[in-house]
């Protein structure tokens, strides 16, 4: 392997590698979203609770 | 008798469902209208304990510091977040480590190659700086010409008077003498020991009745190893080129002399 032949495979490695983060990164990411989306319901199921009990 | 049983029953049953204050109130006060005193405090037992029970929330929400009640929740969040981010979170760090792996293994290949076949820049280099026999030939005779110049140029201002004193002093080297001063433009360093050996002793006699010192031009020791070195590369490059026979080599060899052009 020349050094030109390896540069260009260690080029397509980190290429490969952040294609995939940037995948999982999108995952990770719309996981954490769906589980504020959560908080933020019980947080109105909360308020809402509180409001109608004062009353 | 059985209409109270079923009124007091079914009081109970109420008393059961409720739960906040003002409801207990509603109901103590008319368990008591109805005559129902027992219920009657039983909802104000219920409507204690409430109180009871809300009091202490407020004391610990008191006791414990706001910001504790935030870092409470946020820890609680952070491992929520971790906990569901797990799979996800172990699937990066495989992915790092498998990237890592990746980029060692190709560089310790390259490594490895460069070890066992060392084909380097600088012997790209060398290989293209390898000159022919010709060019070889041509720079041996450049760096003759430089090392042969000053003594060369010492002979030739050698005046009839400081011959004849030679001659008066080395009669049997006289004739020797002549013959080199008179075809000094054809003699080359191809033997460059024998040469500077042979000059160095006429200019060291020019030397000593001059008064002058030409030890520095006679005696150049490096430019003379490098003339010797050069010779073994042509020797070398020309056996290469033209493979000769033993015979061939030994007619071919330089001189243990002076070379003179022919």
């Amino acid at each position: 392997m020349t050094p030109q032949e390896q540069a260009k495979k260690i080029e397509e490695i980190y290429n490969e590698a952040i294609k995939k983060l940037d995948e999982l990164s999108k995952e990770r990411k719309s996981i954490v979203g769906n589980y504020i989306k959560e908080l933020e319901a019980q947080k109105m199921d909360a308020i809402r609770a509180s409001i109608l009990e004062d009353k | 008798m059985s209409h109270e049983f079923n009124e007091k029953g079914l009081l109970q049953e109420e008393l059961k469902s409720i739960t906040n204050e003002k409801d207990l109130e509603k109901f103590a006060s008319d368990a008591e209208d109805l005559g129902h005193d027992e219920l009657a405090k039983e909802a104000r037992e219920k409507i204690e304990n409430l109180k009871k029970d809300l009091s202490s929330k407020i004391e610990i929400a008191e006791t414990t510091p706001a910001y504790q009640q935030e870092a409470i929740k946020e820890s609680e969040n952070a491992e929520k977040v971790s906990e569901i981010t797990k799979d996800v979170d172990g699937r990066i760090d495989k992915l790092k480590a498998e990237t890592e792996a990746k980029i060692a293994e190709v560089q310790n290949e390259g490594q490895n190659q460069a070890e066992t076949t060392p084909v380097t820049n600088s012997e790209v280099i060398e290989k293209k700086e390898e000159k022919s026999f010709e060019e070889l030939s041509e720079e041996y005779t450049k760096i003759g010409e430089k090392i042969l110049e000053a003594p060369k140029r010492i002979l030739r201002s050698m005046t009839q008077d400081e011959i004849k004193l030679y001659s008066q002093k080395y009669p049997n080297e006289a004739p020797y003498l002549n013959e080199m001063l008179n075809g000094l433009d054809k003699f080359r360093a191809e033997n460059s020991s024998f040469v500077f050996e042979n000059f160095s002793k006429y200019i060291k006699f020019l030397g000593e009745i001059r008064g002058e010192d030409y030890s520095k031009e006679v005696l150049s020791f490096p430019e003379v190893e490098a003339l010797r070195l050069k010779q073994s590369e042509i020797v070398s490059k020309q056996n290469e080129t033209t493979p000769v026979t033993n015979s061939e080599v030994t007619e071919e060899k330089p001189a243990e002399g002076i070379a003179i052009e022919k």
